[in-house]
């Protein structure tokens, strides 16, 4: 595979995931919260197993379309939506739709971590333990799992039973992320998940979402343009009209970043 | 030397608003002391004066002793014994009561009138004068139920008059868990009743302590509304049914007392047994008080 930094602009554009199965088909979302619409018209093709990137400036509704996914929205007075989304050949939006049973397929990383006031170890399991039940023997070998795999393990070893608030921000959110992957989702979603975070944390994080998308599908709603390049496959660019959030080109990276208008999408969100 | 920012010289106007400025701070700052100073000896006056005279009265004998001649003499073991019943009693009531108040007041309910419906409710009901209570009871227990004085028609009076006391102060604490907390566990799958078991209820047992135990300290000394409905003041030990089983208690002996002071003997067991009902509220109180600072400790941080 090419590196995208061979990429010379008279190449044609190689365009990952385009023949790949959709996981995830948006059709057609809005969304108004109190008669102001916040997102008009999403259309996009999640494929399977890539990283798909949303970039916009504030307002644009990235978050919001994120949690129409998770139908994190149900729980937030004042929203409604219009349109599709559809998984496994079912819409997420209908009213017939377990929301509850769909967040353990579709788990998410919020952009500010919340640790429960527990101890690391019982974080990791909070969710698993409730949820689907593990025997007590296996409990351990899990919570190694996957506390390597959010490059966590080697920091935290020898203090899992200390209480998860003691962590630093960046390893709260790597916890975060630890606690939603041991539910196996199918699909992540990351909502600005390094935005408040140092350096070592935002690398390790970024690491993990290049290695997980062998398990699953990863959506990343980020302002860091350099973020994109490094860990996305697939970016859609979202700018905020006058009637929401829009999409103004879906593509790979340096397709989008390609694109004249996308340029002054991204020139704002480097001012911001 | 100057800082980078230049002081200007004072000019009359200037003069004044500081002088008036020093006058608000002088009057605020007095206000706060008189007010604290004032409070705080009332309650030392009051404390004092039932110590100094209830304290040289109590001994173990008093405690252990059922009282005689219809007060004048003996102890108070049935009076503290009968107490507990009905403060057991109301725990019993008042606990799962307000935890689903709660609950229905910052998770069920669907934020905006129904909630502060709920939550003007229970202002009201914080607000009655206990003496309704006790009537309510009364007309309830007595009249439409047919039961005589009751030990339990007490405890779920007054179960449903420290109601607000424990309710109000769960939903403070539940409303006190972040949102984000929520949304994580609710991101992980979890279902509602999840939800409540694993981060509401767990997070909110600071509350429910502080409530009910300020709640009961409130309990402890109302007499209104166990009047009709289950105390008697002599005759009886312990209940032995539910319908027709009414108990002594310590608030109801000290009213009957007082209305006799002039008995000899009757001024000394009022005392006596007003020390002992003081001591156990402040205990009560002082029970919460860690919890309490706790509580207030995290705001300032907030």
């Amino acid at each position: 595979m090419l590196k995208k930094s061979q990429i010379t602009s008279t190449a044609p554009i190689y365009e990952p995931f385009v023949a790949s199965p959709r996981v995830l088909l948006f059709r057609e979302i809005s969304v108004w919260a109190q008669g102001l619409q916040i997102l008009k018209d999403i259309s996009l093709d999640i494929p399977e197993h890539c990283c798909f990137g949303l970039l916009g400036p504030s307002g644009a509704g990235k978050s919001t379309l994120l949690q129409c996914v998770n139908r994190l929205l149900d729980l937030q007075p004042g929203f409604r939506v219009s349109g599709s989304i559809h998984y496994k050949g079912a819409d997420i939006m209908s009213k017939h739709i377990d929301a509850d049973h769909l967040r353990t397929r579709i788990g998410t990383v919020f952009q500010q971590s919340s640790v429960f006031p527990t101890s690391i170890y019982e974080n990791v399991l909070f969710g698993l333990k409730r949820v689907r039940g593990i025997p007590r023997a296996e409990r351990a070998d899990v919570v190694e799992k996957y506390l390597r795999q959010a490059h966590l393990w080697d920091e935290l070893k020898d203090r899992l039973k200390r209480p998860a608030t003691e962590l630093s921000v960046g390893q709260q959110q790597r916890l975060c992320i630890a606690r939603t992957i041991a539910m196996e989702p199918e699909i992540l979603l990351m909502d600005e998940p390094t935005s408040a975070l140092d350096a070592r944390s935002t690398e390790a994080i970024e690491r993990f979402i290049l290695s997980v998308r062998n398990q699953c599908t990863v959506i990343l709603v980020t302002h860091d343009l350099e973020q994109a390049r490094r860990v996305t496959d697939r970016i859609a660019c979202l700018c905020a009209g006058e009637e929401g959030g829009e999409i103004l080109e879906t593509g790979c990276c340096d397709a989008v970043f390609a694109n004249g208008a996308c340029r002054q999408v991204f020139q704002r969100i480097d001012e911001e | 030397m100057r800082g980078c920012f230049a002081v200007p010289e004072p000019t009359v106007d200037n003069k004044l608003m500081r002088r008036r400025r020093t006058f608000i701070d002088l009057a605020t700052h007095t206000i706060a002391v008189v007010g604290g100073l004032l409070c705080l000896g009332i309650v030392t006056a009051v404390l004092g004066w039932i110590i100094l005279r209830g304290a040289p009265h109590v001994d173990l004998h008093f405690f252990w002793e059922a009282s005689r001649e219809s007060g004048l003499a003996g102890g108070i073991r049935y009076q503290i014994a009968g107490t507990i019943i009905l403060m057991l009693t109301t725990l019993a009531v008042a606990v799962p009561l307000s935890i689903g108040l709660a609950l229905a007041a910052t998770v069920y309910l669907p934020r905006g009138a129904a909630r502060s419906a709920l939550q003007g409710f229970l202002q009201l009901l914080n607000a009655m004068p206990s003496i309704l209570f006790g009537i309510v009871g009364y007309l309830f227990f007595f009249h439409y139920l047919g039961w005589g004085k009751s030990w339990l028609a007490g405890g779920l009076v007054l179960g449903w008059m420290i109601l607000p006391t424990v309710t109000i102060s769960l939903i403070k604490s539940m409303e006190a868990i972040p949102l984000k907390q929520i949304h994580a566990a609710a991101g992980l799958g979890m279902r509602r009743g999840q939800i409540i078991r694993s981060i509401y209820l767990p997070q909110s047992v600071r509350g429910l302590f502080t409530g009910s135990f300020l709640g009961l300290a409130r309990a402890a000394g109302e007499t209104a509304p166990i009047l009709f409905v289950a105390t008697v003041f002599a005759g009886v030990s312990l209940p032995e049914g539910i319908r027709d089983s009414p108990v002594l208690a310590l608030p109801y002996h000290i009213f009957v007392l007082a209305q006799d002071s002039l008995q000899a003997g009757a001024i000394e067991n009022l005392w006596a047994t007003a020390f002992v009902l003081v001591a156990l509220v402040i205990g009560l109180s002082l029970t919460v008080l860690p919890f309490r600072l706790h509580n207030s400790n995290r705001r300032d941080h907030a």
